[in-house]
């Protein structure tokens, strides 16, 4: 009799679990968002979504829609294409966020707080920053991929360790933007033309048109960077600055450096096995000192006098000199461009405090940026 | 039937997880909200206390737990420290049910409603609370192996981004903000309690104790008895021990991780868990982590469930009822009066916080004051027998 109670309890939570656990919405009814792009003008958001479209056709790839709504609130937006597609929109798949130049305006910071709140969204979504529209960033046919998307996530993703540009999630904006001085950064994504409708299939570095349209296919850059302090845009940091910033603030494991030596006209490539930055700081002298260390592999010498051999693995002094001062010269190009500005990149103000406790904070924090001197070492081996 | 012993290896482990698992839930974005940078101090303050209450609650254990009570004091001086405890217990389930319920729906079923998240997962609590002891021990065992997997499936995949500047400077604010933070979730503390109805499997035969208590203390032997006593009570050291170093350590990531921004976020496990998140095109497998904590959290809230039950066994309601009752009661209370984590929060930050904490110490300090007391008066007793047989 007991085991026979045993039984019916069994089922009943077996049903409960069957009849609870049922899927609310059907995979045919949701909009799996992979892109995002929003705009924002005087009277509100302007929300893209990339939609992946599941074919019916097994011989076809999945494409995608972009479907675009306005709204005051983002999360607004978002219903409306909900209610545009009759799908539920679900950002769970959602890797990447453009931010057009109207949210950098108004503030980038102060339009995250949807994204923020959604689990998924802040830990490992993309954030990148438009220089026009977002949407128009999505909408791009891109060279290399059928979803632009796809093609920056793996940009960013798996080469997102090169010297040349940073990669932030919502998470680490975040973060930022929580330091004392509230300096932020994003990359910038911009879209150049790889084909062109004129001669297609022949130019730029993008691959032949399958069915040879002659629709304009684009690859996207991302060497510059937004700057911001207080979740306000303050300008944009050239490629160089980009690049001191990269060297500082990530870790590199891609791309390379490439110098001249003045004497031979020599061209020395080097290509970057890894980068990263040590940074210490004296908050009495309020100096700071970032020691950037690099493994780098020599790959390449054009020399009009003579070929290489294969020993000539680790240039003269005066090359890795050369090497050092122009790593040197990036990252300070990025610290005194973003100083001017009174953008503290590098927080320092983090540093000295770390350091000093609240007797900085409290005697020796005032002009602190303007005062400061940052020191810029290199520790650069070969492979 | 004798279904609360616990090996004491099972009784490390429900330890460490009893204070574990709920400190990393809601518990990290509060703390950091007031403490800041501070916040691994704060819960470094917590656990130290708490592993103090738990030397208390093996000691409690060992004497054979609340059942003891009963045992030698009636159902009526054991139910008034008990009941208390079984109500702490059921409405420390219906918060924390509330946290897991919206965990689950946020980050693993997010088309899943909270009542049915909360409905299935009631299931497998009411399973663990009613198999008891032996069932939860035996779980907590099996699942602990998780931990290694994830550790595992972190150094392979991980990519682990910290920035160890954002810790220092400490306290650079004084005690104020520290003292504030622990005050504010004094309620996610002192979470050892219901190992209170368990008791804790050791060795000791009569003739062991007469031995002890016969006060023959050579040097040697004293040593002896120190070893073996260390080794018996190992694991449980181990236990407390793997609180009170891996959970600070873990808060002082969170700080590197999320630096000053910590308040914003929702569940902490899970976000310090994305450490371990493969990332692809179309999203990111960040399930590991999620299954833990869930795996573990379902653990916790049978045990609490299973402690309320007992007390309410003890008037003669049969234990599975007994369980299943303060699950619904827990269920009822999590999607009516909790029905988010949110509004689960405000009720653990009110002054709800104090009577809660207030029931653990007096429940914990009234019951060692009682078994103690007749504890005594066994050894005095066996010790009037020793010497009788010595002829003294």
């Amino acid at each position: 009799m007991k085991r026979a109670y045993k039984w019916v309890a069994f089922a009943l939570c077996f049903a409960l679990i069957l009849l609870m656990g049922v899927e609310v919405v059907p995979l045919q009814d949701r909009a799996i968002v992979v892109g995002l792009a929003i705009d924002a003008d005087e009277e509100g958001y302007s929300v893209a979504a990339q939609i992946l479209m599941p074919s019916d056709d097994d011989s076809k790839s999945s494409g995608y829609i972009i479907s675009e709504a306005r709204s005051e609130t983002l999360s607004g937006a978002l219903t409306k294409i909900s209610e545009q597609s009759n799908l539920i929109v679900v950002m769970s798949h959602c890797n990447l966020v453009i931010l057009g130049k109207g949210v950098i305006d108004r503030g980038a910071y102060y339009s995250l707080d949807y994204l923020i709140r959604n689990a998924y969204l802040s830990e490992n979504a993309l954030l990148l920053a438009a220089e026009g529209r977002a949407a128009d960033i999505l909408s791009a046919k891109t060279a290399y991929s059928e979803t632009s998307s796809f093609y920056i996530q793996r940009a960013l993703m798996e080469f997102g360790y090169y010297n040349d540009r940073t990669v932030r999630t919502i998470r680490e904006f975040i973060v930022s933007h929580y330091t004392y001085n509230r300096a932020n950064w994003l990359p910038i994504v911009t879209k150049r033309v790889a084909q062109s409708e004129e001669n297609p299939g022949t130019t730029g570095g993008g691959t032949e048109s399958p069915e040879g349209s002659g629709e304009e296919q684009y690859v996207f850059d991302f060497s510059t960077t937004a700057v911001f302090r207080d979740g306000k845009y303050r300008f944009t940091l050239s490629q160089e600055g980009t690049t001191g910033l990269a060297y500082v603030n990530s870790v590199i494991e891609e791309g390379s450096v490439t110098v001249t030596d003045p004497e031979t006209g020599n061209v020395y490539n080097c290509y970057i096995v890894k980068s990263r930055a040590k940074k210490s700081f004296e908050p009495d002298s309020l100096t700071a000192t970032v020691e950037v260390r690099v493994k780098l592999i020599l790959k390449e010498i054009l020399s009009e006098s003579d070929i290489y051999a294969p020993e000539d693995v680790e240039p003269a002094d005066s090359i890795r000199a050369l090497i050092s001062e122009e790593i040197i010269s990036d990252v300070v190009t990025a610290f005194e461009t973003c100083r001017a500005d009174g953008v503290d990149i590098f927080d320092l103000y983090g540093g000295f405090y770390g350091e000093g406790g609240a007797s900085w904070r409290d005697s020796g924090s005032k002009n602190y940026l303007g005062d400061a001197t940052l020191n810029v070492k290199t520790d650069i081996t070969f492979h | 039937m004798k279904n609360n012993i616990l090996t004491s290896r099972q009784y490390g482990i429900l330890a460490f997880l009893l204070s574990f698992v709920f400190k990393f839930s809601l518990l990290p974005g509060l703390i950091a909200e007031v403490a800041g940078r501070d916040m691994w101090l704060v819960i470094t303050f917590a656990v130290l206390i708490e592993a103090g209450t738990l030397a208390v609650i093996v000691r409690i254990s060992a004497l054979g737990g609340m059942e003891a009570v009963k045992e030698r004091y009636g159902t009526v001086v054991y139910l008034v420290l008990a009941l208390p405890a079984a109500m702490l217990f059921t409405v420390k389930c219906a918060v924390y049910m509330s946290e897991v319920n919206t965990f689950t729906t946020s980050y693993l079923f997010y088309n899943v409603s909270a009542e049915a998240a909360g409905v299935i997962l009631a299931v497998a609590i009411v399973f663990l609370g009613v198999r008891a002891a032996k069932g939860i021990g035996r779980v907590a065992e099996i699942a602990l192996w998780l931990i290694p997997i994830l550790i595992l499936i972190g150094a392979v995949f991980g990519k682990i981004k910290v920035e160890p500047s954002y810790v220092r400077p400490v306290a650079a604010d004084g005690i104020g903000p520290i003292a504030s933070a622990f005050d504010r979730s004094l309620f996610w503390f002192f979470d050892y309690t219901p190992l209170l109805f368990f008791r804790l499997k050791t060795n000791d035969n009569v003739a062991e104790r007469k031995r002890k208590s016969s006060g023959a203390a050579d040097a040697e032997g004293s040593v002896k008895r120190a070893l073996g006593s260390l080794k018996k009570y190992a694991p449980v050291i181990g236990g407390a021990l793997g609180a009170v170093l891996i959970i600070p350590f873990l808060y002082a990531v969170f700080v590197m991780t999320y630096g000053m921004s910590g308040h914003l976020v929702g569940n902490a496990f899970s976000s310090l868990g994305s450490f371990n998140v493969v990332n692809t095109e179309i999203g990111s497998i960040d399930w590991s982590a999620i299954v833990v904590w869930l795996c573990f959290a379902v653990i916790v809230l049978s045990i609490l469930v299973f402690a309320a039950g007992r007390t309410v066994e003890s008037v003669g309601v049969p234990l599975p009822v007994a369980v299943t009752v303060a699950a619904a009661v827990a269920l009822i209370l999590a999607e009516t009066l909790f029905f988010n984590s949110e509004k689960a929060m405000r009720f653990a930050l009110s002054a709800a916080r104090y009577p809660a904490a207030a029931i653990a110490v007096t429940v914990t300090a009234a019951t060692l004051i009682l078994l103690e007391r007749r504890g005594k008066a066994v050894r005095s007793g066996i010790e009037a027998e020793v010497k009788d047989e010595a002829g003294v």
